[in-house]
């Protein structure tokens, strides 16, 4: 398969780089292709919302994302790896996400997804509302969860790299 | 109708949903943990408030637009100070999170449009967020800011104020703003927040949907109440 793998996260070795990294050793283990996006490093400015995409069938905005729509158009499932801020998503993959309304009619459908997420509360309810948020996104693309890793008590490196939660990773990756 | 519900019966219905959603996470609730902003709901009492509103439309005459006029035209009915800013017309970089704030005294490294926004956020009576659904939440625009609120955590977490949640979506199903709404329950739980409602105008697409609807009526009669 194709993976597209999105980050979100400002951090190049934090707690969610590591999950990224684990999932992409499994998947790359299983013979799988990865492409990987990391958003909070890449220049992509947020969706306007002029709905010219949908008439002229270009996006006005020329950014990242011009490199990044193949990728998430071909892909064989679309993989998110962030940490929580503030009960959901970094702002920086949020505006990725967004933007995906430009080529939403050829990304839906056909497609398997996952979600993995570190927040520094060791309570689940942490991931609660990014988790409805992932299962709607899922379930409006038409895209079947492959799974979820949800990093609760990982605030920083040394938490995530004591915990089960790079092999849950891994693991993902390699049953993709 | 079901735009524009009480605080308990959403609250109720979207926690049972997203548990569903969450495939059973079992929850400790952050209210006992972090905080409750429902020991503050008598605050202001009739006292005339400063509220400021943060919206997240890139429209500048779209749906969620056309909701912050008619709520502003009824708080200033009542008298209360608006401050509001359009946050994807304001220059806004990111969170970093690189925690110089932490060794700053609250202060982001950033240059930006924060720097006039957090201190009327921090000396607000009300606080109101009002957002086009963009993929089940609020726009990416109104999330910077959201997530720059970092550099300000324990000023804003000891800032108790009033607050209400308005979206517009082009949906129009039950389940449509259960995402951003249970999104908007956890910041209540986390920031000292007294919650006066929210109004969520769905199948509304284009301002023309908007206004053939009673949902302008509703946001005017939202701040006319306050």
């Amino acid at each position: 398969m194709k993976i597209t793998v999105i980050t979100g996260s400002p951090h190049k070795n934090g707690t969610s780089s590591l999950l990224a990294d684990e999932f992409i050793r499994g998947a790359t283990e299983s013979g799988h292709t990865i492409f990987r996006f990391d958003s909070a490093f890449e220049d992509v400015k947020p969706c306007l919302g002029c709905d010219k995409c949908r008439k002229s069938g270009a996006c006005v905005r020329k950014d990242a994302m011009e490199k990044l729509y193949p990728e998430l158009i071909e892909a064989n499932a679309i993989v998110f790896v962030m940490p929580v801020y503030y009960f959901g998503m970094p702002a920086q993959i949020k505006t990725v996400i967004d933007r995906f309304y430009f080529p939403e009619s050829k990304m839906k459908g056909g497609r398997k997804t996952a979600l993995l997420a570190t927040a520094y509360s060791p309570h689940n309810e942490i991931m609660t509302s990014l988790v409805a948020q992932y299962q709607q996104v899922a379930d409006w693309m038409g895209w079947a969860n492959a799974g979820m890793v949800l990093a609760t008590g990982c605030g920083a490196r040394d938490d995530i790299e004591h915990s089960q939660f790079p092999e849950q990773a891994f693991a993902l990756g390699k049953r993709m | 109708m079901d735009e524009n519900h009480s605080s308990n019966t959403i609250e109720g219905y979207s926690r049972r949903q997203v548990l569903q959603l969450a495939g059973g996470v079992v929850v400790t609730l952050l209210g006992s943990t972090l905080g409750n902003g429902m020991a503050f709901a008598a605050l202001n009492g009739d006292k005339k408030m400063k509220i400021v509103i943060l919206t997240g439309s890139p429209h500048e005459k779209g749906t969620s637009a056309l909701l912050t006029d008619e709520f502003i035209a009824g708080a200033k009915g009542k008298g209360h100070t608006i401050v509001r800013f359009d946050t994807a017309f304001e220059q806004i970089g990111p969170c970093r999170a690189c925690y110089y704030c932490d060794s700053h005294d609250g202060q982001c490294f950033q240059r930006d449009a924060m720097d006039k926004i957090l201190p009327e956020v921090l000396s607000a009576d009300m606080i109101v967020l009002v957002t086009p659904i963009y993929y089940y939440n609020m726009s990416a625009q109104l999330k910077v800011v959201i997530d720059r609120f970092r550099a300000k955590r324990d000023a804003m977490r000891a800032h108790p104020m009033k607050s209400a949640f308005i979206a517009t979506c082009g949906g129009s199903a039950e389940w449509s703003m259960d995402g951003v709404d249970a999104h908007y329950r956890c910041l209540l739980k986390y920031l000292p927040w007294d919650d006066q409602g929210v109004l969520y105008a769905k199948k509304v697409y284009a301002r023309k949907d908007i206004e053939a609807t009673g949902y302008p009526d509703k946001a005017k009669e939202f701040g006319q109440r306050l």
